[in-house]
């Protein structure tokens, strides 16, 4: 069923005559310092890791967000995702759950505010071990990082690494966010500013999933020299890559700035929802 | 293009083999497709897998040295380090079907990786935490 949310979004991307991903950009642009959209969709995909080489089929060794920054499969082509489609057709990285994870082709700046929001479309396709949908830094112990991960079987967290604030753990009120099954297809919304003395909170399609215990996340951004891992944990060197995500992957927004609104959160969460059919 | 899912036996010179042959099949841009053997088959034998996206070139070319006869002086220019002699050592262990197995390099063409890896008869040796 469809909410007045995604509703009036659909009316407005189609008077607009813009495409979704462009309606996405053109709410969570105002105000942002840093807006990357991983829009999946083949004219962002690329066949070579340096993204000069439009994607036709095959391997996904390049990704270009909305912005034109490059997230790509550095090394091997067997470690490059696929093109998958959600059940309702529409397109979505697939990645094995094996040995497929990318990574931005440079150091993803997020020092310039302290707050960020990161959003998620996916099919969840396997559960029972700790998967990371996306990373910033080498581990959870990378000081400003922060990663959204499936922790296991049926939970889910984000967590803003070296700031002590994650979700999932005791005490907090968001402790075992149990997402239920695995062939799951979900819209997440992590968002967090450091120094505004508010809990982090997290969203699962569209509603508010939970808040987090803490509310002290010390002083300081999030980290300027730290590239960004989709799909797995990368520590940095060979053999050392772990975590690998089963799935459908749908659009992937991180954005640094102040906070949108909530109902610019919800129309941004109904967007992507249009695209994954999750709720 | 189909998924082939690939288990190298836990041994160095298969290991080497198998890094040696990405290369040469143009899958890999490095020597570092298999590196730490993290699967296991249900007697503990290790492997190290791989799972992706293979041309038919490819698929033909892993057990035929001729399907790549024309390419190999231009790839070996590229990457002056591809070691013939270690590609024939995992052509010669390699097998299509069929479980994992010590001593062989065994792959399985299945669009599901979890399906294959159930065919190869490997879970991770580990497990992961965060």
């Amino acid at each position: 069923m469809l909410g007045v949310g995604l509703g009036l979004t659909s009316i407005a991307t189609r008077r607009r005559g813009a495409t979704l991903w462009q309606a996405l950009d053109a709410l969570l642009s105002p105000g942002a310092v840093r807006l990357e959209i991983l829009w999946p969709a083949p004219q962002f995909w690329f066949s070579d890791a340096a993204g000069l080489v439009p994607w036709v089929s095959g391997p996904v060794r390049g990704w270009r967000s909305t912005a034109g920054t490059l997230f790509s499969q550095p090394t091997n082509a067997d470690f490059a995702p696929g093109a998958g489609a959600f059940r309702n057709g529409n397109a979505a990285l697939s990645l094995d759950g094996v040995d497929d994870w990318l990574q931005s082709a440079a150091a993803l700046d997020l020092s310039g505010s302290d707050g960020l929001v990161v959003m998620a479309g996916l099919r969840r396709l396997a559960a029972g071990v700790p998967r990371v949908i996306a990373e910033l830094g080498t581990s959870s112990n990378t000081h400003g990082g922060w990663y959204l991960v499936f922790e296991n079987s049926d939970n889910f967290r984000a967590s803003y690494s070296g700031r002590g604030a994650r979700f999932g753990q005791a005490g907090d009120t968001a402790n075992a966010i149990n997402l239920g099954g695995t062939n799951l297809t979900t819209v997440l919304t992590a968002q967090q500013a450091l120094q505004s003395g508010a809990p982090a909170t997290i969203r699962r399609d569209g509603v508010l999933a939970g808040t987090s215990a803490n509310t002290s996340f010390g002083t300081g951004n999030f980290a300027a020299g730290q590239r960004l891992n989709i799909g797995a944990r990368n520590s940095g060197a060979p053999g050392t890559v772990s975590l690998w995500l089963h799935a459908l992957l749908g659009p992937l927004v991180i954005r640094s700035g102040a906070l949108p609104d909530a109902a610019t959160i919800a129309a941004s969460e109904a967007i992507i929802n249009q695209h994954v059919g999750a709720y | 293009m189909r998924r082939v899912t690939v288990a190298v036996a836990a041994d160095p010179d298969l290991i080497r083999g198998a890094n040696h042959v990405h290369v040469l099949l143009s899958k890999a841009d490095g020597f570092e497709t298999y590196t730490v053997p993290g699967w296991q088959d249900a007697d503990g034998h290790l492997y190290c897998v791989s799972s992706g996206l293979w041309s038919d070139v490819q698929i033909e070319g892993v057990t035929n040295p001729e399907a790549f006869a024309s390419v190999v002086a231009e790839i070996t220019a590229a990457y002056p380090d591809l070691d013939l002699a270690a590609v024939a050592v995992a052509q010669a262990a390699f097998r299509w079907g069929g479980a994992a197995a010590p001593g062989h390099i065994a792959a399985i063409i299945h669009d599901d990786p979890q399906a294959a890896l159930a065919l190869l008869g490997v879970t991770r040796a580990e497990g992961e935490a965060l």
